[in-house]
């Protein structure tokens, strides 16, 4: 294996395994999912030639991720009676009636257009303009898109509580 | 309340961001990248072989020694016959490789257009310099080939006189210019 892709995998790896983990919440599978999309970028080259390798990696990371997704991931599920997440483990299991798991669940639910900017924002090391490129869009769509996310979510845990208080 | 749902959403986000990576794992990711790796025998070899199949289908009919050129040479007027020179072999005419293999486009007849569309059929051509005749082909039946080729070879056919086309196997025609008349 070439010296110039070790030290990607050694500088790019983490941040992968973290933006795999942010989507599939599953250890096995976002370790997977690495593995299998750096063989991809192995075989077929092409983050050398790119000016920012990290949007580069980070962009073919999340393809590589929503592969694994299982489907009904795409489907916009209802606000509160969600399915418990493939593959969660005994710990998580444990804590999905907290709200934090319940809000978990809810970004799993929401559109991928509106997923994947609200994930991303997550990470302190992607700059706007990176998310944008990773999203091939431009950055005053991230922006709006994020909002509309955050509304989203925001609508759905108070409609959410309200049923379960009424 | 709008505050709590915020910071609970913030919390929740960068939790998930900030997973930490197994221990080892850039390691272990690298050992088992370089063991999946295919060798490269493993993805040329098939593809060596397919390509000699390959050529070896699209050459085949000129090496064929019952290809139906071979009958035509018989026909052929005597100076369209390159003889052989050598003294071993009798006086039999040989076929000689094409020169050259050209693919070009050729209008369609009226009975292949298309709702008065006209529409470009590839016609292959292969000329024998030294038989002074274009052996054309394409997926058309003779007939459709025949106005198809018919206009194509003019264009390699030097002297641009009138042609003659004779069929020679299905979807296979031989344009021969026809002899002016001193």
């Amino acid at each position: 294996m070439s010296d110039a892709f070790a030290g990607m995998v050694e500088r790019q790896a983490a941040l992968m395994y973290r933006v795999a983990y942010s989507l599939l919440r599953n250890t096995h599978d976002a370790e997977d999912a690495v593995q299998e999309c750096l063989l991809k970028l192995y075989r077929l080259g092409g983050w050398q030639d790119a000016v920012d390798e990290q949007a580069f990696v980070v962009r073919a990371m999340w393809r590589s991720a929503i592969d694994r997704l299982p489907q009904r991931s795409f489907v916009e599920a209802t606000d509160e009676v969600l399915p418990a997440h493939h593959g969660l483990n005994p710990e998580l299991q444990a804590v999905k009636s907290s709200n934090e798991e319940r809000l978990h669940r809810m970004i799993d639910a929401l559109p991928l257009e509106l997923r994947q900017p609200l994930l991303l924002s997550g990470f302190e090391d992607l700059t706007s303009g990176q998310i944008a490129r990773i999203m091939e869009i431009p950055e005053g769509t991230v922006r709006t898109r994020l909002k509309r996310a955050r509304e989203e979510l925001k609508r759905r845990w108070y409609a959410a509580e309200e049923r379960t208080y009424r | 309340m709008s505050e709590d749902f915020d910071d609970l959403l913030d919390k929740t986000l960068h939790e998930r961001a900030h997973a930490e990576a197994p221990f080892g794992l850039t390691q272990r990711i690298v050992q088992r990248t370089a063991a999946k790796r295919r060798p490269a025998i493993v993805v040329w070899m098939p593809l060596s072989i397919a390509a000699a199949i390959l050529l070896a289908v699209m050459m085949w009919p000129h090496f064929r020694t019952d290809h139906p050129l071979q009958n035509e040479v018989a026909r052929m007027p005597a100076q369209l016959v390159e003889p052989h020179t050598d003294s071993s072999h009798n006086s039999s005419a040989r076929i000689q490789k094409p020169m050259m293999m050209k693919t070009v486009s050729a209008p369609a007849s009226p009975s292949v257009s298309l709702g008065g569309k006209r529409r470009e059929k590839q016609v292959k051509l292969s000329t024998f310099p030294s038989l002074d005749f274009i052996e054309a082909r394409s997926a058309s039946v003779p007939a459709v080939l025949s106005a198809e080729a018919g206009e194509a070879a003019h264009e390699l056919i030097a002297g641009e006189g009138p042609i003659q086309v004779i069929p020679i196997h299905i979807q296979t025609i031989q344009v021969t210019p026809i002899q002016k008349e001193n």
